[in-house]
């Protein structure tokens, strides 16, 4: 790391024009897809907290650093609570990967640690932090979709719901063994989809109990934009909702926290629509396309592409979003 | 034939010093690795104790909900549409229930108590 940090130095050096130190460099967390640090950049003028988050491999990335930069200062400028971004670099000479500095923002940010602020704290916290999240996600919404990368387009060109349909339909297909709980789920989908929206939106596609930042005065950011794409803006409020990000605080819909009420509350006063039928049909679809999404993880283990015990253990975890998605269907 | 400890309680112990002694030892990535690789062996060790018997009642669930116990058969009834009936739509999300219950006695005990908000 003490190579990687005079390298990070040395190109923050150039960027800024003036001499820069990394020091107190940690990682924080060492995900399948992303590495992600804390430093401090030491010049002149003072020291600097700064989160570094590396893409080991352009090969993996969803969304290129520069696009998903892009969209951070979209949501940034909506009024969204998003880490501002220093600096991009697509030369994966310099780290290996390409990678940006962000500000660095105190929080829990491990699911089990913020319920337990959460716990500790007692005031409604986790009700505020579900209504921030709402405000925040109608902000996103809000944003002329026009302005974001062309990256966000699904490559497909398909609208959302069609292009969600097809993700299901093909994770069905590239399962090594059949599910009649998600073949059933599938034909439900089909038969009872919504029409598509009438303007997407940019949506984060990944804001969970997890990919937040939170503190004893409530959310101070949502993280991990790489998944972000044009699509149904319901999408994201369905995604919040699931079960695996509840912890085992199964009566708190949301990520655990709080109830889906103080969402959908926080979302219309912020001047978003709420249609509770599109977001069960999308609570589904995700249920089922996350299962499939597991089966695929450990297809991946077995051919070698991604061999790891991780990806290995998933598809036993398949039968959780069938069970899942069957009580949605009830 | 071997003398006991049974393939059964073999993997229990695997799992009980990977969980009491290997994980604790770690930290970082290969904390977490080790802490999935106890957790496979406990869903081994229950698939080797249960999967004959959760395989013969997924059997018998899968002819009630198609007339045969071939799941990729039974998938592709319900794809075409063979639950579109709300009466049907009810009696086989109950047996597709039973399925996955079973499923989940191997991979997550406990995992199926949640009525869907």
């Amino acid at each position: 790391m003490s190579d990687a940090a005079s390298r990070l130095a040395a190109w923050l050096t150039k960027q800024r024009s003036t001499p820069i130190e990394v020091v107190d460099i940690a990682p924080v967390s060492a995900g399948a897809r992303r590495f992600n640090a804390l430093f401090t950049a030491r010049s002149s003028a003072g020291d600097e907290r700064l989160a570094l988050t590396m893409i080991p491999s352009a090969a993996i990335q969803l969304l290129s650093v520069a696009d998903e930069a892009a969209v951070r200062t979209l949501a940034e400028q909506a009024g969204v609570p998003v880490p501002n971004i220093h600096h991009v670099c697509t030369d994966e000479q310099v780290l290996g990967g390409p990678f940006f500095c962000s500000t660095a923002i105190d929080g829990e940010t491990v699911p089990r640690r913020v319920l337990r602020l959460v716990a500790t704290q007692g005031n409604d916290l986790g009700e505020r932090i579900v209504g921030q999240l709402g405000e925040a996600l109608a902000r996103l919404h809000a944003v002329d979709d026009a302005l974001a990368p062309d990256a966000l387009t699904p490559e497909s060109g398909n609208p959302p719901i069609a292009e969600a349909l097809g993700q299901v339909d093909q994770g069905l297909s590239d399962a090594l063994t059949a599910s009649p709980a998600f073949a059933f789920c599938a034909r439900w989908l089909e038969r009872t989809a919504p029409s598509e929206p009438t303007t997407t939106s940019i949506v984060h596609s990944d804001v969970r109990n997890g990919n937040i930042i939170v503190g004893p005065d409530g959310l101070r950011a949502i993280l991990d934009w790489e998944g972000s794409r044009r699509g149904d803006a319901v999408e994201d409020l369905a995604w919040t909702c699931q079960r695996m990000w509840r912890f085992r605080e199964d009566h708190l819909t949301v990520g655990g926290l709080g109830s889906f009420a103080a969402l959908a509350n926080a979302y219309r006063s912020a001047g978003g629509t709420v249609d509770e039928e599109r977001v069960r049909w999308w609570r589904v679809l995700t249920t089922v396309r996350w299962g499939l999404g597991m089966a695929g993880q450990s297809r991946s283990h077995l051919d070698g592409s991604f061999p790891s015990i991780v990806m290995a253990a998933s598809a036993r975890r398949m039968a959780e979003l069938e069970f899942d998605a069957l009580q949605l269907l009830r | 034939m071997h003398q006991p400890p049974s393939a059964v309680e073999l993997l229990r112990t695997v799992a009980a010093t990977l969980t009491d002694d290997v994980v604790p030892a770690l930290d970082g990535p290969v904390q977490h690795r080790a802490r999935v690789a106890a957790n496979i062996v406990e869903i081994v060790a229950r698939e080797v104790e249960l999967g004959d018997s959760v395989r013969a009642h997924e059997a018998t669930l899968l002819e009630a909900i198609a007339g045969s116990a071939d799941a990729s058969v039974v998938a592709a009834a319900l794809r075409a549409g063979a639950a579109d009936d709300p009466a049907e739509h009810d009696r086989i999300r109950q047996l597709l229930t039973a399925i996955v219950r079973g499923d989940l006695s191997i991979a997550k005990p406990g995992y199926d108590v949640w009525d869907g908000d």
